[in-house]
């Protein structure tokens, strides 16, 4: 496997130590460690070869972590790249504006190796994703028609370039970041292409991401009112995550969204593919009272109220009354 | 001066962490001298909100690292002298509970001269 190209950005030359040492101990020995923002940003521009992934403490002298992850992200070479923040218990109140700013995930010092061990691989399952999205636009740009292996049905997959879409792991990520106040004022909407293996086996790797990518468009246009995010997560599944009482009637919301996916009936006639069916999940919520394990699994529980669909769900819930 | 040169490793700390250590305790004689100077300064009466605040800067750094390289008490009290500095510092009284952070501010100072 790949050495992970990595930049690690701590104005503490003990902490540098500590962080290198602890990384080679993981098998991480290709790691670039420099003290300041402006050194950082120095050490990007030079460098011949891009870098696969950066650590970033947000605690720093004159410009701090936050600010310098803005800055990255704004490079678009990096706009996908995975930058995980180093933080101190202290400074946890930092992490939002740190993903508002386009981090990835964060850890907290003191290290923990278990903890630090948990996020490369999260880095490494970003670098993986990336891999195969800029070899899917290769592909587009030979026009060639090569065998889809490098695309996975299951596995989460950015569809579309666009401000609202987020990787699913680091929607993941986010979500346990909100404290429980925060929490509670999300809600996790489920929506499910029930016939995308479908598409998935007739067509090719672009074929597939842009079918998906018109569903997360139509989506997109359906959810009017409140800000949201959005991710692909794997089997023609999306999730989005909004405000708490933005989607107060799920039905008339997916019957928008099969209104919107209609109007495209011709094209995906005539591409040979079946018009995607849609069915949206019951908004999903974190009690005030939630743990660790249920914010974890809300996510889940939003794609799986998508799959078993509002008129099921309903008559469960019949039963269950 | 290198001072680590006759210092042990604590118990447990891996071989890996040797170069990271040494750096640590050379740069504990530093941040006592630095805290020392600052912590005078504000018992004078200077301006005490630039030197609270580099207290809590290196203060966060000594807890962000004390406890991998096997000092945790070292690590407990720092942190402790960072939060209740910046929780002061943005109340916008960085000497309102100065009778209360000071001696914990001596304590960390004990704990590091006990480490070189």
């Amino acid at each position: 496997m790949k050495d992970l190209r990595i930049l690690a950005v701590d104005d503490d030359r003990a902490f540098q130590m500590v962080l290198q040492g602890t990384l080679a101990q993981l098998g991480y020995n290709d790691v670039t460690s420099v003290p300041s923002a402006a050194a950082a940003l120095k050490v990007i521009r030079n460098s011949p070869q891009l870098f696969d992934g950066f650590l970033l403490d947000i605690e720093m002298p004159e410009v701090d972590g936050v600010e310098l992850c803005r800055r990255i992200r704004a490079m678009s070479v990096y706009r996908k790249t995975p930058i995980i923040m180093v933080t101190s218990l202290a400074d946890k109140k930092y992490v939002d504006s740190a993903f508002a700013a386009g981090a990835t995930d964060y850890f907290t010092k003191p290290l923990d190796e278990i903890e630090l061990r948990a996020r490369l691989q999260v880095m490494r399952q970003l670098v993986d994703e990336r891999q195969r999205a800029l070899d899917l636009l290769d592909e587009l740009k030979s026009w060639s028609d090569l065998p889809k292996s490098n695309i996975k049905f299951d596995a989460p997959l950015s569809v579309i370039s666009a401000s609202w879409m987020v990787e699913y792991l680091a929607m993941q990520n986010h979500l346990l970041t909100l404290n429980r106040l925060q929490l509670f004022g999300h809600a996790a909407v489920g929506f499910t292409v029930s016939n995308a293996s479908e598409a998935f086996r007739l067509t090719d790797h672009v074929g597939y991401i842009d079918y998906l990518a018109n569903v997360a468009t139509v989506i997109a246009e359906s959810l009017k009112t409140s800000p949201f995010s959005m991710a692909h997560a794997g089997q023609g599944d999306f999730v989005v995550l909004t405000n708490r009482t933005a989607v107060s009637d799920p039905k008339g919301l997916q019957e928008e969204v099969r209104a919107g996916i209609a109007s495209y009936q011709k094209l995906y006639n005539s591409l040979g593919l079946p018009t995607p069916v849609i069915q949206v999940g019951r908004p999903v919520s974190a009690s005030i009272f939630s743990q660790r394990a249920e914010i974890s699994s809300l996510l889940d529980r939003a794609r799986m109220s998508a799959q078993i669909g509002l008129e099921d769900g309903q008559n469960a819930q019949k039963q269950w009354n | 001066m290198n001072l680590s040169a006759s210092k042990q490793l604590p118990a447990g700390l891996p071989e890996v962490l040797r170069a990271a250590h040494d750096v640590f305790i050379n740069l504990t004689t530093d941040r006592i001298l630095q805290i020392e100077a600052l912590t005078v300064a504000i018992n004078k009466g200077e301006d005490p909100e630039p030197a609270a605040k580099e207290i809590a800067q290196i203060a966060h750094k000594i807890a962000g690292v004390a406890g991998t390289l096997g000092y945790p008490d070292i690590g407990d009290l720092a942190r402790s002298v960072e939060q209740s500095l910046k929780a002061d510092i943005l109340a916008g009284a960085p000497l309102q509970n100065w009778s209360r952070i000071n001696p914990a501010i001596e304590e960390l100072l004990d704990a590091m001269e006990e480490v070189i």
